[in-house]
């Protein structure tokens, strides 16, 4: 060790200035989100259903993602600058209080709760052609967000599900609706949750004096009631997070609970959130998004489109794209406001 | 005279203890040349997911240079320690140097094309 070191000794020392910079350029964090085209993923691979094990589905049904830095490092920055396809803007005013490890957890929520949902569209629509097909679920509050100011900070996870508080006088509040107006008198009161492992904990929680709030989000979701589903379905994890997934999802889950098979052969890729209701949302990302989908030449490319005259349209920007980077938008790019618009489009295709 | 290139023969040369120092000497110091590279080619992926393929080949191109190194500075440690060697340690750190990276390119296609597709859902 220390002969070499001796040896080397004079070019380690001249090195040592430019490692110094390299390290800052690797390891030093800005405060910036990152936006490049990433891969396709096949649902198939994501959920497998206990059902109609025999069916033969010629193409494939994929979701899209992008990777997205926040707080990129200098590097990382430069490398976006650079990029042709990569597009920079400065962090989400939602995301600057997060960490990078908490902004993970909430996309991996996302993502987990985008199964859900798509599990319930889909099963939901399957069940209208095969009465066998069993689907519930149950609604519950799950913890969203968490301000800064939030007490008890580090025992409150996303994920996590409000089960109750004790309001004013003595009202136990179970509905998320109800918390401000069953919390006016107090300056602190009683939270129950419950964590992923199913322990409830009860934590107290004050209200922030210039905000007048507790700090944490709570949002609705509907979760599959796993005792009574029919077909059963294992969720594999997965280490691609958001909800964008959620109309492609829904496809391949109804194209695999269905006889016939609506890829034709196809590959099929999109993008778009999905609702209760099945109407699709917008997402965010579009060029990468396009421009992944037509690196890994997919057939077909499923693409929110909700109001044309809105300018941020997802649908209006992937045409503009597409005409940047000289892709002929005509029967690829698939405009859908809802899952049943996806549907009919590719059962439209056995038509044509 | 021909040199043996063996390692009983480099164990004649040298004691355990001075092989192991070296060997850490040289590990330490491929390390921290690589470290950088190795950060770099990651933050490269992360930013440039689409030419997966190609960073991943480009890693393991690196690693087979990390190796290399490693047992270059092996080398060059021990020939700074000890002038006269009856080993030919050039041609057995080659030759180990070889089957090393003949194992990190097994090791790293099979992360390319089976523990990607599986990993990556």
């Amino acid at each position: 060790m220390k002969v070499l070191t001796k040896y080397y000794k004079k070019i380690i020392l001249v090195l040592i200035i430019p490692y110094l910079i390299f390290s800052f350029l690797l390891f030093a964090r800005i405060p910036f989100a990152v936006y490049s085209p990433g891969g396709i993923s096949e649902v198939e691979d994501l959920i497998d259903i206990d059902y109609n094990n025999d069916k033969i589905i010629e193409g494939s049904i994929s979701t899209t993602y992008i990777m997205a830095i926040q707080r990129p490092t200098y590097f990382q920055f430069i490398l976006g600058t650079l990029s042709p396809y990569a597009s920079i803007s400065t962090l989400s005013t939602t995301y600057e209080t997060y960490t990078n490890k908490e902004i993970a957890q909430i996309s991996y929520l996302d993502k987990e709760t985008s199964v859900d949902a798509s599990i319930i569209i889909a099963y939901t629509y399957a069940k209208k052609v095969n009465p066998e097909i069993e689907i519930n679920y149950v609604v519950k509050s799950l913890v969203y967000g968490k301000a800064e100011y939030l007490d008890h900070y580090d025992e409150i996870n996303f994920g996590d599900e409000f089960v109750k508080l004790v309001g004013d006088d003595g009202y136990e509040v179970t509905d998320i609706s109800e918390i401000s107006d069953f919390t006016k008198n107090l300056s602190s009161y009683d939270f129950t949750f419950k964590n992923e492992d199913g322990e409830t904990y009860t934590v107290s929680l004050s209200k922030n004096p210039e905000y007048n709030k507790f700090g944490v989000t709570l949002k609705e979701y509907a979760i599959v009631d796993d005792s009574t589903i029919y077909p059963t379905y294992t969720e594999k994890q997965s280490n691609i997070g958001g909800p964008s997934g959620g109309l492609l999802q829904t496809l391949a889950i109804y194209n695999h609970l269905i006889d016939e098979d609506l890829t034709h052969g196809l590959k099929i890729a999109g993008t778009g959130t999905i609702r209760y209701d099945g109407s699709v949302g917008y997402i965010g990302g579009v060029e990468q998004k396009v421009i992944t989908a037509y690196v890994n030449k997919v057939d077909l490319f499923f693409m929110p489109s909700l109001d044309s005259a809105y300018t941020h349209d997802n649908y209006q920007v992937a045409l503009k794209v597409c005409e940047k980077y000289g892709i002929n938008p005509d029967g690829w790019l698939i405009p859908v406001s809802s899952f049943s618009d996806a549907i009919a489009y590719l059962e439209g295709l056995d038509e044509s | 005279m021909t040199k043996n290139s063996t390692w009983k023969s480099l164990k004649k040369d040298f004691a355990i203890k001075d092989i192991f120092d070296s060997f850490i000497g040289a590990f330490i110091l491929a390390t921290l040349i690589y470290a950088p590279i190795a950060i770099i080619l990651v933050e490269l992926i992360t930013v440039l997911m689409y030419l997966l393929t190609l960073l991943v080949i480009i890693i393991i191109i690196s690693l087979f240079v990390y190796v290399f190194c490693i047992f270059y500075f092996w080398w060059k440690s021990l020939v700074l320690k000890k002038q006269e060697i009856n080993t030919d340690v050039k041609k057995l750190f080659l030759k180990t140097a070889i089957i090393t990276n003949i194992i990190v390119l097994i090791l790293g296609l099979i992360f390319l094309f089976v523990m990607i597709p599986i990993l990556w859902v």
